[in-house]
């Protein structure tokens, strides 16, 4: 499993910009771009630089917990720096390329409706001996899913972005007494990661948390790679999602589920072991060590498999980057509209816990103080409660359109799913398009009453009009090739433009993240609360 | 390479494992460079005795640490003066075998036999070590090593007053500006735990060392780099106005050279440098005793300073108290430059 970079860690990497020349941009973060870029001295070996505007930062202790976490890591499935230096205001940290680009971006590109089992078997296994390694020496990651697995041309997979990853030993307070660095006592609390991702016990952070609420990320991480996306995911992160989980719970989905008779049949290993890593409690998860002796990893194959199987064919790395920021410019603004308006529609509704449902393969959140009823019973009661009877009958069937749209092969419909790349919504063409018709039920993309067939007519359109608006900026692109061969300017404003506002967005998004925490801590708070009330 | 803990092949006592890690440290210093072979496995040797002595002091995971003979260890090996030579061998050391001491080394030196702390003590003995360490900021390789060993050794104030007071503090100005970002946030992170950690210590060591001291941290606030800019600037508001420091701020504060370079960084690019750069420039003019050179200065820019300060805002939480302190800053800077006894 020896992979080229390791093999030399000594080699020693330029600390000064002038050595680097960049390439492309493959990625953006909230104050971080990605950038492929040769290092001319060594030979023009291609690398990864991040680079983040410190500036954007409120201090730099996050920053430089990751560069000296990552510093003293060395693993082959943890994707290390190969060194870190500012320049002006920005830091950058040059990283080993990997070609095929995360997997959130691979799935989306290629493979909407998830991987094969076999492949994710393979992932996974290399995913758990990064974080038995990491779990070892002391660390938590607290941001594993899909978008932080790296694949290279070899099919091997990393583990990357330590941004809000931890040591449990140093947050501990207070030194000087005796010696006692049982891993059972080390608590961590502050909030952090990607909510989807979240277990449960990060969310209620003053409970603390350890090792395993990597596990349970671990677990959706498993059902992300399954399923094409994380559960719930097709949910906005708004100010309501906790009303919205319960609605995401409907007697459609069920419905739906049922008739399609699932599409994919997973092992009963599989279930098995991803039930386990989202166990409510903790404790009963097992350890990443233990994970790695379940039967699901028994008969795994290697990487090239990997290399065969999913980046064949795969279009490269900026290219999908390239494809995802052009479609996200036209796309997100109008569903970040929709989002906003829906928080008045609904009513409050509590959750209290979540339950694994091993059979569907879905994880379901769980209602307070409500009888053992049939699970379905418990919807449609639940759904009486609120505005979802009338439309239960219309998501339905715009959910199977959606799907019977999605399942159609062809370019439009790989390029239509590579939409909610990068961005945390991770709408599928589908889930959004219910989210405008059941929220608003008027505006934009769906039209009124049209329903079914406009929403098919909609995506084929948009699916022919990307292609076409693809071919076109390849042609601009040669252009503008043709015109720096010449020697002429070729710095496009629309670029600059579309990268301001992509950090706006960004940036909004990360509002919207933090306002959710604070909804979820809010609502434990009021679960803890009602419960003092009725113990009184 | 494994990463697998290797369990001993029988229990050992804490004097035979202090006694292993001794012979197999010395063992290197028989091997030459020309003995590939035996060097190498003098190497696996001390590795070995690292991992033997980890798991004596942290557990493997699954048994917890016995607490008496964790005691016993750290009572070993100040006695036997391992720690000095773990600490000379330490560039020599391969990767596994120098993060195993680094994580054993904040263990052992939070042991306390009988009240005191037993290799602390040996260090206070032997402080060239920290003198040592120190100077391996210079060594990539083990920069980071030595970088967390000494945040051990500068929690316990005796040996983080020796640090300040040695020559080899000086060099701290340098290593935060390595261009390597990884050794130079470190070497920040250990200067700042020595200016912050001990209060009265620091408040001593600036009273003796007033005008050495802020000569080169001139140079770190006037740095070209960004990160150093930033970072100084705040951690000085972070020891500055500290209360065992008042009697440094008010000497700092009456000094035009050091008003001046606050109100340059409050001119930076940076948002973040302004703001920090304000909550020290407003200590200068909220100053009740300004001498007459700064009420000059601050006459003579009113008009510059009232523009930046307008357009200065906070952010979140801290938003009001910073609009309530401006205004009150923008006040006296009105009020200084209309006093008529400065147009001489």
């Amino acid at each position: 499993m020896a992979h080229e970079q390791e093999d030399h860690p000594k080699l020693q990497f330029p600390l000064e910009s002038d050595a680097y020349k960049i390439m492309d941009e493959i990625g953006v973060g909230v104050s971080a771009v990605v950038y492929k870029a040769e290092c001319i001295p060594m030979n023009s070996t291609v690398v990864a630089i991040k680079s983040i505007d410190l500036d954007q930062c409120k201090d730099f202790d996050n920053i430089r917990r990751e560069t000296k976490i990552l510093s003293l890591l060395s693993h082959p499935n943890i994707l290390n720096a190969h060194c870190s230096f500012t320049v002006d205001q920005r830091l950058w940290v040059v990283m080993p390329f990997m070609s095929g680009g995360s997997l959130q971006s691979i799935i989306s590109s290629s493979f909407s409706h998830g991987l094969p089992e076999q492949c994710i078997a393979i992932i996974l296994k290399e995913i758990l001996n990064a974080l038995s390694y990491l779990h070892n020496q002391g660390h938590l990651h607290r941001d594993v899913k899909a978008g932080n697995i790296l694949m290279d041309s070899n099919g091997c997979v990393k583990l990357a972005d330590f941004g809000v990853s931890a040591s449990i030993y140093e947050s501990r307070p207070g030194y000087g007494s005796s010696s006692s660095t049982s891993s059972s006592q080390l608590m961590l609390n502050d909030v952090t990661g990607t909510p989807y991702w979240m277990a449960p016990e990060v969310i209620h952070s003053h409970t603390g948390y350890s090792f395993k609420a990597d596990i349970w990320s671990f677990g959706i991480t498993a059902l992300e790679l399954a399923h094409g996306r994380p559960p719930l995911s097709h949910l906005p992160l708004s100010k309501s999602l906790i009303m919205k989980i319960t609605k995401r719970f409907r007697f459609s989905d069920y419905e739906n589920n049922n008739k399609k008779g699932k599409s994919k049949k997973f092992s009963k290993a599989f279930k098995d072991m991803v039930a386990s890593c989202l166990e409510q409690d903790p404790a009963k998860r097992p350890s990443a060590e233990k994970l790695l002796k379940h039967s699901f990893f028994k008969s795994c194959k290697g990487s090239e498999f990997l290399a065969k199987n999913v980046l064949h064919g795969l279009p490269m790395v900026e290219e999908r980057f390239r494809v995802s920021k052009i479609l996200r410019k036209g796309v997100n603004l109008e569903a970040d509209e929709d989002v906003d308006g829906e928080s008045q529609l609904v009513k409050y509704r509590r959750i209290s816990g979540w339950n694994f449902n091993e059979d569907d393969f879905q994880l379901e959140p769980v209602f307070p103080n409500e009888s053992k009823e049939d699970l379905i019973v418990k919807q449609v009661h639940f759904g009486g409660e609120t505005i979802i009877p009338e439309i239960v009958d219309e998501t339905a069937g715009l959910r199977n359109s959606g799907t019977t749209n999605l399942n159609s092969p062809e370019a439009e419909s790989s390029l239509l799913s590579s939409r909610g790349e990068g961005g945390d919504e991770g709408s599928s063409p589908s889930s959004w398009g219910i989210r405008g018709k059941e929220e608003s039920g008027i505006e934009g993309i769906v039209g009124d009453e049209a329903g079914i067939e406009s929403i098919v007519n909609t995506d084929i359109m948009m699916g022919g009009l990307t292609a076409l608006k693809r071919s076109l900026d390849d042609q601009r692109q040669r252009v503008t090739d043709l015109i720096a061969l010449f020697g002429g300017d070729v710095t496009s404003r629309e670029d600059q433009l579309l990268q301001l506002i992509e950090r706006l967005r960004l940036d909004v998004e990360n509002e919207r993240q933090k306002n959710f925490q604070l909804e979820m801590e809010l609502e434990f708070l009021k679960i803890h609360i009602s419960g003092a009330d009725e113990n009184n | 390479m494994s990463f697998s803990f290797f369990k001993p092949s029988r229990p050992k006592t804490p004097q035979e494992v202090a006694k292993a890690i001794k012979d197999s440290l010395m063992a290197l210093d028989t091997k030459t460079v020309v003995e590939v072979k035996a060097l190498e496995k003098a190497m696996e040797e001390v590795e070995k005795n690292f991992v033997t002595m980890r798991c004596m002091l942290s557990g493997d995971g699954e048994v917890e640490p016995n607490v008496d003979q964790v005691l016993q260890l750290a009572l070993e090996i100040s006695k036997e003066g391992v720690l000095s030579l773990v600490i000379h061998k330490l560039p020599i050391l391969g990767w596994e075998a120098r993060k195993d001491l680094v994580h054993c080394w904040s263990v052992l030196l939070k042991q306390k036999v009988d009240s005191a702390y037993c290799c602390v003590e040996y260090i206070e003995n032997h402080l060239e070590l920290l003198d040592f360490l120190v100077v391996c900021y210079d060594n990539k390789e083990i920069a980071l090593n030595c970088g967390n060993m000494l945040r051990e050794c500068v929690k316990f104030p005796t040996l983080a007053q020796y640090i300040l007071k040695s020559a080899s503090f000086v060099l701290f100005f340098k290593f935060v500006e390595l261009p390597n970002f990884d050794v130079a946030s470190d070497a920040f992170s250990t200067f700042k735990d020595l200016l912050t950690k001990h209060g009265t210590l620091v408040s001593e060591y600036l009273t003796a060392h007033y005008d050495e001291f802020f000569d080169l941290y001139e140079k770190l606030l006037t740095s070209s780099n960004y990160v150093t800019r930033r970072q100084s600037l705040k951690l000085l508001s972070e020891f500055l106005l500290e209360p065992p420091n008042s009697h440094i701020m008010k000497r700092y504060i009456l000094e035009v050279r050091y008003l001046k370079i606050m109100m340059t960084l409050l001119k930076d690019a940076s948002k973040n440098i302004q703001i920090s750069a304000f909550h020290i420039f407003k200590v200068f003019v909220a100053n009740p005793n300004k001498p007459r050179e700064v009420k000059i200065i601050l006459a003579k820019n009113h008009e510059k300073l009232l523009d930046l300060l307008h357009n200065l805002s906070g952010k979140g939480a801290e938003d009001e108290q910073f609009e309530e302190e401006k205004e009150l800053i923008i006040k006296e800077i009105e009020r200084v430059s209309r006093l008529p006894i400065l147009d001489r």
